[in-house]
């Protein structure tokens, strides 16, 4: 996968236009795209056009304004006051939305604009979401002022440490993560309080969370080492040694976390590293493969655990208990509906019927309000996102950065996916939150996190194509 | 947690008073969506753009795909519920009774009309303060034809089979298409369900449920080239506008609820013989038997099979002479017993089940068929025999025994010989395909037992309807019921005789013979249609 070829050869010869080769078609191969203007940026990089520098800043902020006056009106025809309080959420996220610009146009940010600016939308709806949550749902509250700046600030961060082929220097830390996510795991379940069937730390807080950080640098450690046992091999024949060490690690793992009852959590991590596994061999065959028998074990799995055993009820028939079992989904659904093609308009759906709509069901709130328009245009959203993401993987040269660049992806794509996946009930509920729109300070942070790891990721070192190619 | 300051305001007060807000509302959420769908148009360009530059880590094409052909999947799925929630019974039920929102539209969903063949409205839906109530025009008249939709006793019968296509559930055809689409424009003026126009027709029913009155029974129609049920009556009766909890407590005398129409099991006696007439003739059977005036058994330790005369003349202290050596025609213009014991024995066991079996007995049959929900008949009570059980088929063969069946299965009968032989299945759904069935007998037997049948009227047990205004062609029935214990009374047959459309049958719970209970009522249903203009011979 990375015998790479500098992209110089061809350069001074192509005025006219390359057929497009998307993907490895075979290893080794280098697919090239001569930049359309020969004299634009340095090769490798993304050629930063005249615009690629803007972030819609201003659109996307009257956007998430107009969004919160709606609120705020639905909120005085339902007779509540309007407080000062109802304002900081929006004001701290423009704020903070504005110190991230400007620090990455001062950091000479050259990466996906599309991450940022992405980004900056999908945090301004989740403002505007949490807003119209506020003071009717519990445990949703406008207070939480530290999250923005706190988020900002980690993701900043987390730019500049993986910036610029810089996440290199998280390589040889994979082991220490896997113990910190071993740590965790092991942790939570001595000392771990249990609410709601989940398990929190002191606080209400949910350091699992960090387990979506620890286990793509784990993952993305142990195979960037590892990597060249499970190449040039034939597809019915992985490496024995490594599969068993990872099959081993990895059911310890899962069954500290199934213990936990957080078998939201194992389908996350596992997808990650079944994503990892397939670009790091370039294998989808070994992944369906993988997939499969995940699929297999997860249905033993979970008919042992009895309330895995009710959602996956309730989600194959969810009228068999419409009052139990089958409520908090039918009630999502029942807002869905309710909401129609164009939906109740923000802040006049009733998000109070819903259960749990702050976390887990935030999806269909929104659906509720926006409507069935309003939720492709979010969906479209994600999609970009997933794009700006999987083009930051395909860019990356390193072993390692590669890997850990699609581990980050994954993460982000599965639990979007898997959260509204289960509102819609095209899977079973899984407790995992909606990037960006759930509330809850952890989700928020971790997401974070990954958008700067890939904002970072998404700006490719310019000696990148220098390096040498991998001798194997 | 770092507090921040907080106090009221009111500067944004003039911005959203009450008539300026629904219009600024309006222009908000619409600038909304126009300006998420530019900002996702101008990521779409960006995306383009930065797809430049080497591309050299390993990305397999086929999860790209996979997540997006997700993310459709998602799209779809929330369209199912949130577009097209409606086509969906359980949900929109489930809405209706457990969702608080008041806006939802589904708490105006509610049933569409159900309508007889020319249009007249059968029932309705009127929405009280109560909620949706179901109205039913006729009440008791149709409340077995179409059951019942009530909020706490729930949905019987065709209201039951039908209450997905009633509330606009499934896609069959192009107006539900149009319906759909214009739903989701506006949802509140579309929220009755459509119209069902069902094969029914009122003038056929009310005029048999009120022939029926103060009787056990009941009274099928169907229209033979077809199989549309035109009338099925059943009493004693119920009121669906007015169910009492009474009619729901444990053993109800007279046992109202049932539909005796379809569900009901009788022993058919001597209308059966028709259909052991129709395995005679396609067995080959010609020529007369004797009917000795003692009666017919299979082996001296039976008791013997008897004509009714017998039994009369015994009783007037008389002798009963016999009928003598008869054919097929006389014996079934006569309904002798004795004759019909003799020629079923003749036949295989196996004859008379595939007749059965093609006659619709055996299996249940729907009225009403739709993937979601079916109403059905109730299959007959076939007696398990073999040929070495021939006493069990004599008695099979004069309706008696084992055997049960439901008046439907006979109205079936008589519909399969009037129309030459072949078994045509009962719809409630006009727009349902005609169904056909198997063959109870050749064309040509059909045509020489449909003469017969026209005999039984002209000089046989079925005199009584032997009508100046419409010639028709019957048979009477009197099935015994056990001892001490009236027996009930048939009558099956259609008219006209020349080009059969009507095929109908009477059945009276312990109503004694079937020539003075059920044929009376059968003539008086035939003669206020040929006065009334609906029945036009």
């Amino acid at each position: 996968m990375t015998a790479r070829k500098t992209t110089e050869k061809k350069r001074g010869q192509a005025p006219k236009k390359q057929v497009k080769k998307r993907g490895l078609k075979k290893r080794g191969q280098t697919p090239k795209k001569s930049a359309k203007t020969t004299g634009g940026k340095s090769r490798g990089g993304p050629p930063s056009g005249d615009k690629s520098g803007s972030f819609f800043y201003f659109p996307i902020f009257l956007l998430v304004m107009a969004g919160q006056l709606l609120v705020l009106g639905a909120r005085t025809a339902e007779g509540r006051v309007l407080m000062y309080s109802n304002l900081w959420p929006l004001a701290l996220w423009a704020l903070s939305g504005a110190v991230l610009c400007l620090v990455l146009k001062g950091g000479r940010f050259s990466g996906s604009s599309v991450l940022v600016s992405g980004g900056l939308l999908l945090s301004g709806i989740g403002v505007l979401v949490r807003s119209r949550m506020s003071g009717v749902v519990p445990d949703v509250s406008d207070m939480n002022v530290l999250i923005q700046p706190l988020g900002v600030i980690l993701l900043l961060l987390a730019w500049m440490m993986t910036r610029k082929g810089r996440v290199k220097i998280l390589q040889p830390f994979w082991g220490l993560a896997l113990l910190a996510a071993f740590a965790l795991a092991g942790g939570m379940l001595l000392l771990g309080t249990r609410y709601r069937g989940g398990l929190y730390a002191p606080g209400g807080m949910t350091p699992t969370e960090l387990l979506k950080l620890f286990v793509p640098v784990a993952a993305a450690g142990f195979f960037a080492k590892t990597i060249s046992r499970w190449h040039g091999r034939p597809p019915w024949f992985p490496p024995f040694a490594q599969l068993m060490l990872l099959l081993v690690v990895w059911a310890g793992f899962c069954a500290l976390l199934a213990l936990q009852r957080d078998l939201g959590l194992v389908l996350l991590l596992s997808l990650i590293l079944l994503v990892v596994l397939i670009c790091a061999t370039g294998r989808v065959s070994w992944g369906v493969g993988a997939l499969g028998s995940a699929v297999a074990a997860g249905w033993g799995v979970v008919r042992v655990f009895a309330h895995g055993a009710r959602r996956v009820e309730a989600w194959m028939d969810p009228f068999a208990d419409p009052t139990g079992s089958g409520w908090q989904v039918l009630q999502g659904l029942s807002g869905l509906y309710a909401g129609g093609l164009a939906g109740t308009g923000l802040g006049s759906g009733r998000p109070d019927r819903l259960p749990i709509a702050g976390s887990d069901f935030v999806y269909a709130v929104y659906g509720e309000e926006l409507g069935f328009l309003g939720s492709i245009c979010l969906l479209f959203l994600f999609a970009h996102l997933f794009r700006a993401a999987i083009l930051a993987t395909r860019r990356q040269s390193d072993d390692f950065a590669h890997l850990f660049a699609a581990g980050i992806t994954a993460a982000f794509v599965v639990q979007t996916l898997v959260n509204i996946a289960g509102v819609v009930t095209l899977l079973p509920i899984t407790g995992i939150t909606l990037p960006y729109i759930s509330q809850g300070g952890s989700s928020y942070w971790v997401t974070s996190v990954w958008m700067g790891c890939l904002m970072g990721l998404s700006e490719t070192n310019p000696s990148g194509s220098k390096r040498k190619a991998r001798k194997d | 947690m770092p507090e921040l300051p907080d106090a009221t305001f009111t500067w944004l007060d003039p911005l959203l008073t009450d008539e300026a807000w629904p219009h600024l509302a309006l222009i908000l959420r619409v600038f909304l969506l126009l300006g998420f769908g530019f900002l996702l148009l101008r990521f779409s360009w960006r995306l383009r753009s930065e797809r430049q530059g080497t591309l050299s880590g390993v990305w397999p094409r086929a999860m790209t795909g996979f997540f997006l052909l997700f993310l459709v999947a998602i799209a779809w799925r929330q369209a199912h519920w949130q577009l097209f929630g409606r086509r969906n019974e359980n949900f929109v039920a489930f809405m209706q009774r457990y969702d608080r929102r008041e806006f939802n539209p589904a708490h105006r969903v509610r049933p569409g009309r159900i309508v007889d063949r020319k249009g007249r409205i059968l029932a309705g839906s009127r929405v009280t303060e109560q909620g949706l109530q179901r109205v039913y025009r006729y009440g008791p008249v149709f409340g077995h034809a179409l059951g019942y939709n009530h909020p706490v006793y729930g949905l019987t019968g065709l209201e039951a089979a039908a209450r997905s296509v009633l509330l606009g559930g499934g896609l069959r055809s192009r107006e539900d298409l149009i319906a759909m689409g214009a739903e989701l424009i506006d949802r509140e003026r579309h929220a009755e369900g459509p119209t069902l126009m069902t094969s029914l027709d009122v003038d056929w029913q009310v005029s048999a449920y009120e022939l029926l009155e103060g009787r056990r029974g009941a009274v099928v129609v169907l229209d033979v080239r077809n199989g549309d049920v035109l009338a099925m009556v059943s009493r004693p009766e119920f009121d669906p506008n007015r169910l009492h909890p009474r009619l729901f407590a444990g053993q109800v005398p007279d046992a109202p609820l049932l539909n005796r129409a379809l569900s009901g099991q009788y022993p058919p006696g001597s209308v059966y013989k028709v259909l052991i007439a129709a395995t005679a003739l396609q067995d080959g059977f010609s020529g007369t038997l004797d009917t000795p005036p003692d009666g017919f058994t299979t082996s001296p330790a039976n008791p013997r099979i008897r004509d009714h005369q017998y039994y009369t003349a015994e009783r007037e202290g008389r002798v009963w002479r016999g009928h003598g050596a008869i054919g097929l025609g006389e014996a079934l213009a006569k309904s002798s017993n004795v004759f019909f014991a003799q020629l079923g024995v003749r036949s295989d066991w196996d004859a008379h089940v595939r007749t059965a079996d093609a006659a619709g007995l055996l299996h249940p049959i729907s009225l009403w068929e739709r993937p979601e929900a079916t109403l059905t008949v109730k299959p007959a009570r076939m007696p398990q025999l073999s040929n070495n059980a021939p006493y069990g088929i004599a008695q099979y063969s004069i309706g008696q025994g084992d055997l049960l069946v439901s008046p439907m299965h006979m109205a079936m009968v008589a519909a399969a010989v009037a129309r030459g032989g072949q078994t045509v299945y009962p719809r409630l759904d006009g727009k349902m395909p005609v169904r056909t069935g198997g063959w109870i007998c050749s064309a040509e037997h059909a045509e020489t037992l449909k003469w017969m049948m026209f005999r039984v009227v002209r000089e046989g047990t079925g005199r009584g309807i032997d009508l100046a205004e419409i010639p028709v062609a019957g048979k009477t029935g009197t099935a015994q019921t056990g001892a001490g214990r009236e027996s009930h009374s048939w009558f099956m047959g259609f008219a006209p005789v020349s080009e059969p459309r009507w095929a109908f049958v009477v059945l009276v719970e312990q109503g004694g013979y079937g020539s003075q209970t059920a044929l009376p009522i059968a003539r008086d249903l035939l003669r206020e249609g040929v006065r009334e203009g609906w029945l036009k011979p």
